[in-house]
């Protein structure tokens, strides 16, 4: 008999560790505000979000030279949501939400997106 | 997204709607990049600041001015398109076509990936999706254009109608413009269907008529039959390599229609077809006409008919036929064969079809039942393989034979004719001694004990007791004559006694003879013998059916002559006298002259003539009373042992009258017990009501006459077991 075995914890602690290692098999540059850069991976951003799919797909000039620059993104705001994409998990608070809910709805990740908007609301 | 969430927010600032020229700024900022797109240049374009303009003028309420300039420029681009693929000429046009519509698809995408913000958060039914919109313009603007589809609906069917003449076109590209029509269809392949799919299947109808009609005039049936095989299986093909799926099943629809259904009845007819294939056993062509037919609706119906028809007709052919008529062996023989023919086409064409064997088997119901004589005749065959016939088959033969028997016998409608016939000449077998294995004669019986339940066979399991209890009494009785006294005064004769239950055995009619006085003596103690050893039982002496052994003393040899019963009487009065007419042999042994005459017949006119007729006359001249007969001295066989038949071969026309008179009175007795039975469960019943019950009731043995059934009423009504009722005349009250 088969049984169901699932552990999305450490599967996430795992992926996200690909993020904090800066530049270890990044093949991909998100570079915001004041030149802060953001190493990461095509395909985690491509599996994760609309917004990289149709971008990667299109083969335009950020997948050719493999850098986009995103204007009006805080840190915070870029941290929380690339911390969701690779791990699927993310602490908000009343500070980042509006900023992580409009990054998200631009980037149609559409559960984070709903997170944010419900904690604003209820907050 | 709601806006009054939001507002709750105190630092959140809904968007200020767009000042106009900025939203113009934005989307002429896009306009650019998608002519870009569309000309297959957009490569140094930014992604993110396109996305961003899209994003910007939805989040401000600017979706609109989009929206409707994409509309516009796909406007624009495809009716451009429009004119460069029509100009293009012959098989460039396809070839034109194709590579802008390849295009045309990707850049579709592109900017959907673009607009992707557009189409997620602006676009709201009725609105097309951008794609969608995209596909649309194309179709609007290009593929149902008067100057492009009626072209390249020729096109794709002229080229299809070449392949179809065998000549190889290029599949993908027909694939890829065909696919086209189905891209374009926003709900159900809706484009597809109309545009394409309908002409389609009509130039499909179309080719395969005209083809079929040559086709099958000029060629076999056989040949005709592969040829749509074939075709259908290109059909099959040319679905996976460039038909939408789901005109699989009308393509192949309309093929069968044109192909088979419409040929059937010539398929039929026609001189090398349906009928002649199975004259010929062409098991193949029938195999492949078989699962041709299986497509179309009823198509298997006709061939069914056909066959059964078939089969009836060569029945009807060999239960009529003259020769078969005076030879049992060859007529059941003849009907073994056919069936074994038609059981392997059957099997080997017909798939072993429910229906086919059914139809079959109905067929062999009424040809085996047109004339009365396949009972007997049945009876006889199994009669001659009983005495001997099987001696050089293998037990499996053997069981073959002996299931075909019950196959023929279950389509018999008067079972108990036969059972009376087969009784008949299991008897004469046993008496005889003629049957060649007891095992042999079981296995028969339990095969019907099978077929028919115990009632059927307990006379004739009856007759095997008798046939032992026979022997032990006979033992008894040699051991009883060596002590006897009276044994002492009497010359030694070997006799043999069967002792018959009656009502086992058939009954045999009733003769008489007067025996010589030493047999009489014999006869008398072994009466006494059995009378004394079973008490209460009584002894009737059927002479008719004796045989005896004589010695017969010629000047110069001696033979030993075997001889039925009546023929030794007869051959006994020539010890005392040289000459006898027919008239003194009857007064001579009290025997019937018709019986004088049958029996005496065989010792003057067979091969080995141990009396002749003085004067000599032929042969052929019917005997009379006065024909005076003597002893050949002058007889010349090499054979010690002379065997005679103690009548004709088969049974005469009176014992054949005989067997019938006895079914006819056995059949009063069982409709009589049938009334009784269905009276007494229902009580009152009307005449229609009780006929059809009668009838049902006794199906399994025969088929009861109507008026024969009336007569048993009216006779039950006079015997009071029933009564009219005094209101209604045609209905029956049961007297208990």
């Amino acid at each position: 008999m088969s049984k169901f075995f699932q552990d999305t914890k450490e599967l996430g602690e795992n992926i996200i560790e690909l993020l904090h290692k800066k530049t270890h098999l990044s093949d991909f540059i998100i570079e915001i505000e004041k030149g802060i850069k953001f190493y990461c991976h095509k395909s985690i951003l491509y599996t994760r979000s609309p917004y990289f799919q149709g971008l990667f797909e299109t083969n335009l000039k950020e997948n050719q030279e493999g850098i986009l620059k995103l204007e009006n993104v805080t840190q915070k705001a870029m941290e929380k949501v690339l911390e969701y994409i690779y791990s699927g998990s993310v602490t908000i608070n009343p500070k980042t939400a509006l900023e992580v809910m409009l990054l998200a709805d631009k980037l149609l990740i559409m559960t984070l997106k709903e997170f944010a908007q419900n904690f604003i609301y209820k907050s | 997204m709601s806006r009054k969430m939001i507002l709750r927010v105190p630092k959140f600032q809904e968007p200020k709607r767009m000042e106009k020229s900025e939203a113009q700024r934005l989307w002429l900022l896009l306009k650019d990049a998608i002519v870009e797109v569309q000309h297959m240049n957009a490569s140094t374009l930014s992604f993110e600041e396109l996305y961003r303009s899209s994003y910007s003028l939805v989040i401000a309420k600017r979706g609109d001015i989009l929206y409707t300039g994409l509309e516009e420029v796909n406007n624009h681009h495809t009716k451009n398109l429009l004119d460069k693929i029509a100009q293009a000429v012959d098989e460039r046009f396809l070839i034109e076509l194709n590579s802008q519509w390849q295009q045309y698809k990707l850049q579709q995408i592109m900017i959907h990936d673009i607009l992707m913000y557009l189409d997620r958060m602006y676009v709201k039914e009725p609105q097309l999706k951008v794609f969608d919109l995209g596909m649309f313009k194309w179709k609007q603007n290009v593929l149902i254009h008067s100057q492009i589809n009626d072209r390249l609906v020729r096109m794709l069917l002229g080229l299809i109608h070449m392949e179809r003449n065998g000549e190889v076109i290029d599949g993908a590209l027909m694939k890829s413009l065909i696919q086209m029509y189905v891209d374009v269809s926003l709900k159900e392949k809706e484009t597809y269907k109309q545009e394409f799919e309908e002409r389609f299947l009509l130039a499909t109808s179309h080719f395969y008529k005209s083809e079929s009609n040559l086709f099958i005039t000029n060629n076999s049936c056989g040949a005709y039959l592969k040829k749509v095989e074939i075709r259908l299986i290109e059909e099959e093909a040319r679905i996976k390599q460039y038909l939408d799926e789901s005109t699989g099943p009308k393509l192949i629809k309309a093929c069968e229609d044109e192909l088979i259904a419409n040929h059937m009845q010539t398929m039929i007819e026609m001189e090398t077809g349906c009928r002649t294939m199975i004259q010929n056993d062409r098991f193949n062509e029938l195999k492949l006409m078989y699962r041709l037919f299986q497509r179309v609706e009823n198509g298997l119906v006709h061939l069914k008919n056909e066959f059964a028809g078939y089969v009836r007709n060569e029945g009807h052919k060999i239960v009529n036929q003259p020769e078969n008529l005076k030879d049992p062996n060859a007529l059941i023989t003849s009907l073994i064969e056919i069936r074994n023919r038609f059981e392997k086409t059957l099997s080997q064409s017909f798939a072993n079809n429910r229906d086919f064997i059914n139809s079959v088997n109905t067929a062999f119901e009424s040809f085996l039942n047109e004339n009365d004589k396949l009972s007997e005749s049945l009876a006889l065959f199994i009669d001659k393989k009983l005495r001997g016939g099987f001696k050089d088959s293998n037990d499996q033969e053997i069981d073959v034979i002996m299931n075909k028997v019950i196959l023929l016998f279950r389509f018999l409608s008067d079972k108990d004719v036969f059972k009376k016939f087969y009784e008949h000449y299991l008897a004469k077998r046993l008496l005889s001694g003629r049957s060649f294995s007891e095992d042999l004669e079981r296995t028969m019986i339990s095969k019907f004990k099978q077929e028919c339940g115990n009632q059927f066979t307990s006379k004739m399991e009856g007759m095997f007791t008798d046939m032992r209890l026979s022997k032990d009494a006979l033992d008894g009785f040699k051991n009883y004559l060596q002590t006897s006294v009276e044994m002492g005064k009497l010359p030694k004769i070997d006799m043999s006694v069967r002792v018959l239950t009656q009502g086992f055995w058939p009954t045999f009619p009733p003769h008489s003879c007067t025996l010589p006085p030493l047999l009489s003596q014999y006869c008398d103690l072994f009466t006494k013998y059995y009378c004394h050893a079973h008490t209460g039982r009584r002894i009737i002496w059927q002479t008719n059916i004796g045989t005896a052994e004589v010695t017969f003393r010629l000047p110069k040899k001696t033979h030993v002559l075997a001889l039925s019963t009546y023929q030794m009487l007869i051959m006994l009065l020539f010890n005392d006298a040289e000459k006898l007419s027919l008239k003194q042999m009857a007064a001579g042994t009290s025997i019937s002259f018709m019986d004088i005459q049958r029996s005496v017949k065989p010792l003057y006119s067979g091969k080995y003539k141990v009396l002749k007729r003085t004067p000599a006359v032929e042969k052929s001249k019917e005997l009379s009373e006065n024909d005076i007969f003597e002893l050949n001295l002058n007889l010349k066989c090499k054979l010690h042992r002379i065997k005679f038949a103690a009548t004709s071969q088969t049974d005469s026309e009176p014992e054949r009258q005989h067997t019938r008179q006895r079914v006819d009175e056995d059949r009063k007795i069982e409709i009589d017990a049938a009334i009784v039975r269905i009276m007494k469960s229902r009580k009152a019943l009307i005449h229609n009501d009780l006929i059809v019950e009668c009838t049902k009731q006794l199906s399994s043995r025969f088929v009861p006459q109507t008026s024969m059934i009336k007569k048993r009423i009216e006779n039950l009504i006079e015997r009071e077991y029933l009564e009219r009722f005094p209101d209604d005349r045609r209905r029956y009250r049961y007297l208990a």
